[in-house]
């Protein structure tokens, strides 16, 4: 099968997927990190406004509708300055003039405000920074405050965790990983549209029949009316049975008798009678069965952390001054 | 196609991944280049799977800065089930909503814009810094050299200059997102035996015209692991015979396993250019680009968010139900310019096109317009299937009322847009190889919403009492073929002989807890022709009754009428000529039901005879244009008839 073309392009595709790649990847991350890290002492100055205090304290009013006290109001001023210590990063690395997206927004920014196509892209991008369109500009400053989040939450990934750090996650979340009751069915269907008034009756009758005559699921099920989904049910959980079925049946079919034919079970199509194949109780998974779950979400929870952890180091080295608000109460930092 | 091979030659083909295959039973099923267990559950006679195939994150622009959150990952664990926290933020990072869906979904493909990523953009977008560059130069010319040389450089410890003097631009800004998009579909896809949930990477083509925001925007769907080193974008191919080729390349006909599908959505917003017979010179395609068009272009989006596509009222159709959740506009630009706003034309829908589509196969001898049906949502708040009809629809987060920085007083969207559709696919068992091959096949569906079931099959010999034999599938295959296929020859080679029968089953959405699905009302089949005298459309009501005394109450939305759960009919065409080719699909409604909007009206006290009632932005729940009452739907794929066939 493989001609020669064929096995070039699987070594691109495996070169994407090698270590040496990732290694360059995830290590350039770490750079740009370790970068931010090693900047001097003298970390950046963040002021807060009296003025913008006010504004963020007008923003939630308007969403809440009443004034904040003075705990939210910290926090809200206090996520402000999370952003502006970020877009100071960001800046910082150069990305408010080198970011592909920043500069085709400024320029899209520029060209409508002015229509003279004579005009070049150079010299309208220069027109932007003067006008600090890219402090401003709301796109912009999104755009940077993504970028800075990727990079830090990749960075964040770098190190893959252990067997026993992800033993130790799946043993403290249950319930995120724990696997409902199972069970796997066929089940004998008799149509309210068809039976209508006879329904209740006649779905009795069946059950009876279906009990005395010692029918197997397969004979069973020839007996019913027709359905448009299928007779037999792999091994599924409540909550799949009802996606196809409705949650009336999939109740009921989770507390039905196995290997034996039931009593009939009600759903918004008709009546039921099922036979109960198989069953298998709650559980907790093995590592192994669950492992890419688990990995991801250790993995979130890392990039969270480092998230939080580079805001802290960040605020260690920023200097930040908030404005006293209008009424004279010192914020604190 | 799968592959079935033993686990020994999985190794000898992809040494790489010797851990995830050594978890492996003795057999595997190599899907692209990584192995998956073998289904438990395996329909022969197929089943139907729910999903969506049209899903923004904060990856995209248009997303992000409406104050969406969600990543890649976020928008499958939502799919999966999990609760999802969505804009607004409080100020401490956590949402100020949050949902869950009430169902989880089978399948969903996160389709990101693919025009803003990165140095991918700075490299083929004229004009910007770097775009000259040499090395910008070569990857436009020599991609595969370009991506040695640029990793080369990068293992040197040297950056191009157009990367900024760290280079973080081209290794984060560029290959991350994309990485991220593929990284998140190969988490959330159930590569074992259980088969519970299937991710698609995929990406959308964003193309568009800048002045009158006509937009033909395309989804790209890969059939496995292998795709393209970067998403192929609109920046990059704007010309569409280009793109087509341009995927041909790095994915089709590259033959390491590559596959992809295209799916065209909002043609209800394209000033009639999403399907174009003619070149930008004026002179009309030809065969190779119909050929083209037909390999790729093999599903149609036909309802989303931002409107319904089939068919409109009034626009070349006088069929009544068609007044369905149109936007009565034929552009963006109509949305925010009203002077730039077009009366909409047919060239815009979804069954015009399908008719359009049989006189280019009469003219050159191909389909260009062979369109399985599917719908889906475009959530721009990385929600896949968040199709509530619900006082509390959050809105679409793209293109509608940004939610920012506040919740929208009042609606939460614009009054014309809905909480978009589902995607049904026939398949086997959840897995990319079963569900791509529907896709390919066209044995799809789409549904407003509901998870109602529907199956068409066509032929020439099925019998009137098809829908009470326990083998309807069965009988379906053996005898006739699936909706998205050609009907068999005709048995009667020649003179009239009797129509092709079509046999269409339907079951309501079986709802959930406390809220049973809406009963049936009825299914249609409709036909599109051509004759000498050009095309033509019949609807026939074949199954339930549109007199069936439905109603709904617009002060309780509480529903009143027959509880149809299920519906089936065997209908053979009455007016059939031999002669003229034809397509047959079926739409299933159901009875009437309150509007999301209708729904929030009442919720928020609105009354339209007290004005008093109408608090601050709710003035939508009383205007003219507002439909309190709908009837949601599903559509099936076509099957065509073609005379030369016989």
């Amino acid at each position: 099968m493989n001609t020669a073309p064929d096995m070039a392009r699987g070594r691109i595709g495996r070169a994407l997927r090698s270590p040496l790649l990732h290694f360059i990847v995830i290590g350039s991350a770490l750079f740009a990190v370790d970068r931010i890290g090693d900047e001097p002492a003298a970390g950046p100055t963040i002021r807060i406004s009296a003025n913008e205090v006010s504004a963020i304290e007008a923003e939630w009013v308007q969403r809440m509708g009443r004034p904040p006290d003075a705990k939210i109001l910290s926090a809200l001023v206090s996520a402000r300055v999370d952003d502006e210590l970020w877009l100071h990063e960001a800046r910082a690395l150069g990305w408010h003039r080198t970011d592909a997206i920043v500069q085709r927004r400024l320029l899209r920014n520029q060209r409508f405000l002015t229509p003279d196509v004579a005009i070049t892209d150079t010299v309208l991008l220069e027109r932007a920074y003067q006008q600090g369109m890219d402090v401003s500009d709301v796109v912009v400053r999104r755009r940077l405050l993504e970028r800075m989040r990727l990079l830090i939450a990749s960075a964040a990934r770098t190190k893959p965790p252990t067997d026993t750090e992800l033993a130790a996650w799946l043993e403290s979340h249950p319930d995120d990983f724990v696997q409902s009751p199972q069970v796997k069915l066929s089940h004998v269907f008799l149509s309210r549209d068809r039976r209508g008034e006879s329904l209740a009756r006649d779905a009795e009758a069946l059950a009876t029949r279906l009990h005395d005559e010692g029918a197997t699921p397969e004979q069973g099920v020839r007996l019913g009316d027709p359905f448009l989904l299928s007779s037999h049910l792999p091994l599924w959980p409540e909550e799949t049975i009802a996606r196809q079925l409705g949650a009336e049946f999939a109740a009921g079919a989770m507390r039905a008798p196995s290997l034996r034919w039931s009593d009939p079970i009600g759903s918004s199509y008709g009546r039921h009678v099922v036979w109960i194949h198989e069953r298998t109780p709650a559980r907790m998974p093995t590592l192994e069965e669950v492992r890419r779950s688990v990995e991801a979400d250790l993995m979130r929870d890392r990039e969270r952390a480092a998230l939080r952890e580079h805001l802290v180091q960040l605020r260690a080295r920023a200097r930040i001054e908030i404005a006293p608000r209008n009424d004279g109460a010192a914020q604190a930092r | 196609m799968s592959i079935r091979i033993q686990l020994t030659l999985a190794l000898l083909v992809a040494p790489s991944i010797v851990s995830a295959a050594g978890a492996f039973a003795s057999e595997a099923i190599l899907e692209g280049t990584v192995p998956r267990e073998a289904c438990i559950e395996r329909h022969a006679q197929r089943r139907p799977f729910f999903g969506d195939l049209h899903v923004h994150t904060v990856l995209s622009l248009d997303a992000s800065t409406m104050g969406t959150r969600n990543r890649p990952a976020d928008a499958y664990r939502f799919a999966r089930g999990e609760e999802l926290g969505i804009q607004p933020y409080h100020s401490d990072g956590t949402p100020i909503r949050s949902i869950r869906l009430s169902r989880p979904l089978d399948f969903a493909a996160v389709t990101d814009h693919a025009e803003l990523l990165g140095e991918w953009n700075t490299c083929n977008t004229p004009g910007l810094p770097g775009h000259d560059s040499w090395v910008c130069r070569v990857y436009r010319n020599y991609p595969r050299i370009a991506f040695f040389y640029m990793n080369y450089t990068s293992s040197q410890a040297r950056r191009h200059d157009f990367c900024g003097e760290d280079g973080s631009i081209c290794l984060a800004a560029s290959r991350a997102p994309w990485t991220e998009i593929q990284e998140a579909a190969e988490q959330a896809y159930d590569r074992t035996a259980s088969c519970s949930f299937t991710a698609f990477k995929a990406y959308e083509w964003t193309g568009g015209v800048g002045r009158t925001g006509n937009n033909f925007h395309r989804n790209v769907i890969f059939a496995n692991d292998v795709v393209p080193d970067l998403p192929i974008s609109f920046v990059d191919q704007p010309i569409l015979t280009d793109f087509w080729a341009s995927l041909g390349r790095s994915c089709s006909d590259a033959a390491h396993g590559c596959d992809v599908v295209v799916i065209p959505h909002n043609s209800n917003l394209s000033g009639g250019l999403m399907f174009q017979t003619e070149r930008p010179d004026g002179t009309p395609i030809q065969a190779d680009e119909a050929r083209a068009r037909a390999r790729y272009e093999v599903m149609v989006e036909i309802m989303q968010h931002k409107g319904e596509s089939e068919c409109m009222l009034g626009v070349g159709t006088e069929d009544e139900l068609c007044g369905f959740e149109n936007l009565a506009m034929s552009s963006f630009a109509g949305r925010f310019m009203a002077f730039r706003a077009e009366p909409p034309m047919p060239r815009q829908f979804v069954r015009h096109i399908l008719k359009v589509g049989l006189e280019q196969e009469r003219r050159l001898g191909v389909n260009p317009f062979k369109f399985g049906i599917i719908a889906s949502t475009d959530t721009h708040l990385g929600t896949p299937g968040h199709v509530n009809e619900s006082a509390d629809y959050p809105g679409h987060g793209g293109a509608g009322k940004p939610a920012e920085d506040e919740l929208p007083v009042g609606f939460p969207d614009h009054l014309d847009f809905n909480p978009g559709g589902l995607a049904g696919l026939w398949a086997e068992e959840n897995s990319r190889t079963s569900l791509f091959a529907a896709m390919k096949r066209k044995e799809s569906f789409g549904t407003s919403g509901p998870r109602m079931v529907v199956r068409l099959f066509g032929g020439w010999s099925y019998s009137d009492d098809l829908c009470a034999s326990p083998d309807f599938a069965k009988l379906g295959y053996t005898l006739g073929v699936p909706m998205g296929s050609d009907l068999m020859a005709r048995p009667t080679a020649d003179g009239p002989g009797p129509g092709p029968v079509f046999a269409v089953s339907a079951l309501a959405d079986p709802g959930v807890a406390g809220a049973p699905g809406t009963p049936l009302q009825r299914i249609q089949i409709i036909k599109g022709w051509l004759d000498e005298d050009g095309t033509h459309e019949a609807i026939y009501d074949v199954a339930g009754d549109p007199e069936n005394g439905a109603s709904v109450s617009l002060d309780t939305c509480e529903a009143r009428g027959p509880n149809v759960r299920s519906l089936c009919s065997v209908w053979r065409d009455p007016d059939f000529d031999p002669a003229e080719p034809a397509f047959y699909y079926a739409r299933v409604i159901e009875n009437p039901t309150c509007r999301w909007s209708q729904r929030l009206c009442i919720a928020s006290g609105a009354q339209c005879g007290d004005p008093g009632t109408l608090g601050k932005g709710l003035e939508p729940c009383c205007a003219e244009e507002h439909q309190p009452i709908i009837q949601e739907r599903g559509w099936t794929s076509p099957i065509w008839y073609r005379p030369d066939q016989t």
